[in-house]
């Protein structure tokens, strides 16, 4: 039970590491607005709407897109320490509002950004060096298949024979195949990822990673894109970000058609980021979960055991 | 019958699944980075009071099942039915040995117990935490017998059968802890 006074220095110092981490490499803090006139396209991710004189803004789910503009008229590295929101409920590990931090490293490789993510929580929470292991490696291990080679129809065949995953049915179920593989990762896989040191997960599925630039690893086809997990809990999202304007459209509009078919809210696309992502410099970009972290490192199990007033 | 959504999943919320009323004890808000979001649930049947996991799609709804839960006082068995009355109301309910279940061993007069009653019928019955009750049978504990560390078997009025310390004599009322069928304490009074 940490009181109140404890957790404002404990939080309060954390800031100022993040801070002093990020002025020592020369990466600018930037602010942009929380409320944008774009949301994100991806359909399962709902943005608050609030109405600003006449005209309809998002609350950010995270500062991704007005980041990529500042970047594109030649910020150089810029971090951000922000609040997002979720129209998601609020439980152990998830509030509407939550806490992010965000940086991009033009230039950087995946392996760069992975050194300094783990020089990062070294600095903050003094953690062992990061580990790493491939989504496919995960689903070999534990379930013995190549998870991007398996077809829908033997992953429904597998959780049959095995049940491993005990799904309500319903009418509208229609589980593609990244459904199956998300629900065998977070039930099975999870929670065992991170729990002697930071852990990281990469060459995430293409399907699984939109903004992502595509590799061949092993004859797979997979997406630079990883997580970061501690203690089976999935703490950052980074990308070896999507320059091609063209690529991007066509992710943005296939976003709306499946927002389209699952019924849910039409959104407009972000033309302004559209027109200048051939600008973008080549580079990594990740989203952390300060909240997320802040909690670990005080040795709170319940999210809403960090928060001043949740609700 | 109310309908109700996975956004209102939380421990003590009675559903109805494949036609039989589940408790849900606990609830887990899944999302994958990318992805459909998901509650995991654990529930409890409350027929057989067997917990499983089971996974919904969030957004999901499914029917809330009539369950609640009355205080009723244990008046005596018919030769079929265990019977039961509310104190305020007067209103007795007949629950058969089935529904009744474990907690038939621990039923004497008045002991106040919680019936949960499925669509206004007898479910199940949970007896009173502790109780007093008075032991029918037991052997003479031999002084200064260490050997047996953990106290004899002793015979309750009501059929249950605990351990209790040597010195413990037939006939004394004790105090028990009906959920982890202990004994508690000597009761010096006859309640």
């Amino acid at each position: 039970m940490t009181s109140t006074k404890n957790k404002i220095k404990a939080q309060a110092n954390f800031y100022a590491q993040v801070r002093e981490f990020f002025k020592a490499r020369d990466i600018l803090e930037v602010q942009t607005p929380i409320a944008y006139p774009y949301p994100v396209t991806d359909p399962y991710l709902d943005a608050f709407e609030i109405n600003y004189l006449n005209t309809k803004l998002y609350l950010q789910t995270s500062p991704e897109y007005a980041m990529k503009r500042l970047l594109a008229q030649g910020s150089g590295p810029i971090y951000q320490i922000c609040k997002a929101f979720r129209d998601e409920g609020s439980g152990k590990f998830h509030n509407p509002e939550f806490l992010m931090l965000e940086w991009y490293r033009p230039g950087f490789s995946e392996q760069d950004l992975v050194a300094e993510l783990n020089q990062l929580l070294k600095f903050l929470i003094k953690t062992p060096d990061l580990k790493i292991k491939t989504y496919k490696t995960c689903f070999e291990e534990k379930f013995k298949f190549n998870p991007h080679q398996i077809s829908l129809e033997d992953l429904i065949d597998l959780n049959k024979k095995n049940n491993y995953l005990n799904i309500h049915q319903s009418s509208n179920l229609n589980l593609n195949k990244d459904d199956y593989l998300n629900l065998l990762f977070t039930h099975h896989i999870e929670k065992t990822l991170g729990q002697d040191g930071p852990m990281i997960i990469n060459n995430f599925p293409v399907s699984q990673a939109a903004l992502a630039k595509h590799k061949l690893v092993d004859g797979d086809w997979v997406a630079g894109r990883f997580e970061l997990y501690y203690k089976g809990l999935e703490l950052a999202n980074a990308y070896d970000e999507q320059t091609d304007s063209e690529k991007l459209k066509q992710q943005f509009e296939q976003d709306l058609k499946i927002r389209k078919l699952l019924n849910l809210k039409q959104v407009p696309i972000d033309q302004e980021l559209l027109e200048i992502t051939d600008q973008l410099p080549s580079g990594c970009g990740i989203a952390l979960g300060l909240d997320r972290l802040m909690m670990l490192a005080l040795g709170l199990n319940n999210l809403q055991e960090l928060l001043f007033f949740p609700v | 019958m109310s309908v109700v959504s996975t956004n209102e999943f939380k421990g003590g919320v009675k559903i109805l699944l494949d036609n039989q009323p589940f408790e849900i004890l606990e609830n887990e808000f899944v999302k994958p980075g990318k992805g459909q979001a998901f509650n995991r649930v654990k529930i409890r049947n409350l027929i057989n009071n067997r917990v499983i996991e089971r996974t919904f799609k969030s957004g999901d709804t499914v029917d809330g099942a009539d369950v609640a839960n009355v205080i009723v006082q244990y008046l005596f068995h018919d030769g079929q039915f265990f019977n039961f009355m509310q104190p305020e109301s007067f209103e007795q309910y007949q629950v058969s040995e089935e529904a009744v279940g474990e907690a038939k061993k621990w039923l004497k007069e008045q002991a106040e117990c919680t019936l949960t009653l499925w669509n206004d019928k007898p479910l199940c019955v949970e007896p009173p935490n502790f109780i007093n009750l008075k032991i029918v049978e037991t052997d003479p504990g031999v002084r200064g017998d260490t050997s047996g560390g953990g106290g004899k078997p002793a015979k309750l009025e009501t059929g249950a059968v605990v351990r209790v310390p040597l010195f413990i004599a037939e006939g004394e009322i004790i105090k028990v802890d009906t959920r982890k069928c202990e004994y508690l304490s000597r009761v010096k009074e006859e309640k």
